[in-house]
């Protein structure tokens, strides 16, 4: 299995944290993004026409979206069955947060690119929008924490909660605190508590 | 028309239950960033969130025992006394006197984590008559609210809440007789009657009482003509004079299943206080967020 990859790239991550949950074997192939944008040059759009990261090979699949590859891991590889539950009303809820990380989350890595990699980007529009996903986030997990649900989705951590990780946990580095969001804190610190837990520049691990 | 706060007082800055052994959290207060933790033991801490050293907020480091680590160079401060105790680049060295962080007076009461910026803060507040006697006080939970503190604590004065066991279903109304709304400094008194959005014949008359204490506590005792009856408490935080944390509390016997969907119905009422207060400007009847 080869993964393409950025090591400063939160989407990237998400796929090496979920590799790492489940203990699977693979190979980075390191795409310069930065300062070479080798991923917008024609080798890389021949693997991404889209020109983003990451992208899976594994045997004849080939695939982009870090949230479509988070399912494809999960229906392959996952024998325990609890990162993506096979029964309707989870898979709905999961495919519902997959989309939220995919849209409103990643506000935070514009507000991000723009800091650390100088994207010409409205900056201050990405971190407002970022704050009210954020919240609506916080809302959710304040929520379903009265009745003692501590994951995204459900009683067990998911897919959903591994696709939402990455960019709030890196959203300092776009000017976006996490003071207002108790909940969504202490969300952070039960996954950065997970067995296999692995960091990346900007997430650290608990202990 | 705005509430006042007074510095001398003590204020309601985050929840227990959201700061675990271990775990630092920080947020604002008046300006101020702060930094609270926990050692390991549980012990806690409210420090001025600046290491003295090359002024990284010390809310991005870690605990190891009863001590906090800068994440930048990895200075240790102990928790007792707030001073560095220890320079990884100088192992040698003892941590120079100078090296050491503001802390602020802070206690735990009621599952919040109460502190003061200034050395001669009053006594603590009186929790006394926070409610009926005898009932045990549940967290609910904070909410942030984007508008300065004294018009959010002005606001919440002359809310009025719908007492658990009312219906808080969509296309419930809420009408505010304000003819019987009699305000004074230290609180507010309101009538109205509830509209239940499933069964549009039902209606309930609601009585609140609202009483401002400490300038940063606003008490409110609510009665409706069913019978339900009990204390809902804001402490407030002044984060600055764009943005108010209000945590809530609830007064009142609950089974545990009972409990989980008082939370619910008052964390429904937060956040249709919170969007209330944010769009005022698309609101007729003032402040209502039920209209």
């Amino acid at each position: 299995m080869k993964l393409y990859d950025y090591i400063l790239s939160g989407n990237c991550y998400k796929i090496r944290l979920f590799l790492s949950f489940l203990d699977i074997n693979y190979e980075t192939v390191p795409v310069d993004y930065y300062p070479g944008r080798e991923h917008r040059f024609p080798d890389f759009l021949e693997i991404n026409p889209l020109g983003q990261l990451p992208v899976l090979v594994d045997d004849e699949v080939k695939l982009r979206d870090a949230q479509a590859i988070l399912i494809y891991l999960a229906s392959k590889y996952d024998t325990s069955g609890r990162w993506y539950p096979r029964n309707p009303e989870a898979m709905g809820k999961i495919a519902m947060w997959l989309s939220f990380a995919g849209t409103e989350i990643m506000n935070s890595s514009n507000a991000r690119l723009h800091d650390m990699l100088a994207y010409d980007l409205d900056a201050d529009k990405a971190r407002a929008n970022a704050h009210a996903a954020f919240r609506i986030l916080d809302d959710h997990l304040v929520e379903v924490g009265f009745a003692g649900q501590e994951w995204i989705a459900g009683t067990q951590p998911s897919i959903a909660d591994v696709a939402c990780f990455p960019y709030v946990a890196l959203s300092r580095d776009g000017g976006i605190e996490h003071d207002d969001y108790p909940a969504i804190q202490s969300w952070l610190t039960r996954i950065q508590s997970l067995p296999r837990f692995i960091d990346m520049p900007g997430i650290h691990f608990m202990k | 028309m705005s509430i006042n706060f007074n510095k001398y007082h003590w204020f309601a800055f985050y929840a227990s239950q959201q700061i675990m052994p271990a775990e630092i959290r920080a947020r604002s207060m008046w300006n101020t960033d702060i930094a609270v933790w926990r050692e390991e033991n549980g012990s806690i801490h409210a420090w001025k969130n600046r290491c003295p050293h090359r002024g990284m907020r010390l809310s991005y480091g870690f605990i190891r025992g009863s001590q906090l680590v800068c994440l930048y160079h990895g200075w240790n401060y102990e928790g007792a006394t707030a001073q560095c105790s220890y320079i990884p680049a100088q192992p040698n060295l003892k941590g120079p006197k100078t090296a050491c962080v503001r802390d602020f007076a802070c206690f735990e009461k009621h599952g919040l984590v109460w502190i003061s910026t200034v050395a001669e803060a009053e006594k603590e507040p009186d929790f006394s008559d926070f409610g009926e006697a005898e009932q045990t006080i549940h967290f609910c939970r904070s909410i942030f609210v984007n508008e300065s503190p004294g018009l959010v604590g002005e606001i919440l004065k002359t809310s009025i809440f719908i007492p658990y066991g009312n219906d808080l279903a969509d296309g419930a109304k809420l009408k505010i007789e304000t003819s019987q709304a009699e305000h004074h400094q230290t609180g507010a008194n309101y009538q109205a009657i509830w509209q239940s959005g499933r069964d549009k014949k039902k209606k309930t008359e609601l009585t609140c009482q609202t009483e401002v204490r400490n300038n940063a506590i606003l008490v409110n005792h609510y009665k409706d003509d069913q019978g339900n009856e009990g204390s809902l408490i804001f402490a407030l935080l002044p984060i600055d004079d764009k943005k108010t944390g209000v945590h809530v509390l609830f007064s009142g016997d609950f089974s545990s299943q009972s409990l989980t969907s008082a939370k619910r119905h008052y964390a429904k009422w937060a956040k249709r206080m919170r969007w209330s207060i944010e769009n005022r400007n698309l609101q007729t009847d003032s402040f209502n967020p039920w209209i």
